[in-house]
């Protein structure tokens, strides 16, 4: 079980990474975090924008609905 | 915590590493007195406003661009107190709510910035300027004490845009944490140089 979920599917870049970055910031090393993203920007912008923030991408999983599941895990400094 | 507002306003600075959340919060917590008149400070005070930052200007700054009316147009955080008093051309107080204070002095080629019970660099690290020494011994004046005669100091030189810019960022480098100690930078042979 993820220790938290985000819903961005109705955001837009670069909203999309803002609202995950700050969500990411109220977490501790460690942590995981689950984030339901639609499109292919930010299917294609996320997992790169975690890891050069040196987060770890865990996985990545396309849902039933058309919308994806990524699983960061906390990497603080 | 931010609120909704300022998520959307300030989210190109929350995408930079250097910002992020909390840095924002940090800008936003902190307080920058602007006393005097100059556009390096118009430039400045537009600069720390649009990040967030609160302004405080003073009861009788003159002439330049921005008035509270308009900086508040474009700045909605930007709290303006006018109550300082006027008599000083350069310096920036910046007063993070839970930091150090610090003061950027901004002088004819270059500007000085230290934290409060740290002396401002020697302002003869600053390159050769028509300025008066004294003057520019003033800058050194520390936190809290007498202010100097604006008369004494000499017309800017530099580009007001770019060292207005310059003292923005130093404020916001000390608000975010990135700079700790004191700071000259001056401009040499053209280019911005950190000299301390």
């Amino acid at each position: 079980m993820p220790h938290a979920v985000i819903d961005i599917t109705r955001e837009v870049c670069p909203m999309t990474w803002v609202r995950v970055k700050l969500r990411l910031e109220t977490l501790e090393s460690g942590d995981t975090l689950e984030v339901l993203l639609h499109g292919a920007e930010p299917l294609r912008n996320l997992p790169r924008n975690a890891t050069e923030a040196g987060h770890l991408v865990r996985s990545l999983d396309q849902l039933e609905d058309g919308s994806t599941r990524l699983v960061i895990e906390v990497q603080f400094g | 915590m931010l609120t909704e507002d300022q998520i959307q306003r300030y989210s190109r600075q929350i995408l930079l590493k250097e910002v992020g959340g909390r840095g924002q919060q940090r800008l936003s917590a902190a307080c920058v007195e602007v006393v005097g008149a100059s556009r390096v400070l118009d430039v400045a005070v537009a600069y720390l406003a649009a990040s967030g930052t609160p302004v405080v200007e003073d009861t009788q700054r003159r002439g330049g661009f921005l008035h509270g009316a308009t900086l508040q147009a474009f700045a909605p955080d930007a709290v303006l107190h006018r109550s300082a008093p006027v008599g000083w051309l350069g310096p920036l107080e910046l007063a993070p709510a839970s930091h150090d204070r610090f003061r950027v002095a901004v002088s004819a080629r270059g500007l000085l910035a230290a934290p409060t019970g740290e002396p401002l660099p020697d302002a003869g690290l600053l390159p050769p300027t028509e300025a008066d020494p004294v003057a520019l011994g003033a800058l050194a004046a520390p936190t809290g004490g007498p202010l100097p005669d604006a008369g004494l100091l000499p017309p800017t030189e530099a580009d007001p845009v770019a060292l207005g810019a310059l003292a923005a960022l130093v404020a916001q480098r000390y608000a975010l944490g990135l700079e700790r100690s004191a700071l000259a930078v001056g401009q040499v042979e053209g280019r911005w140089q950190r000299l301390a």
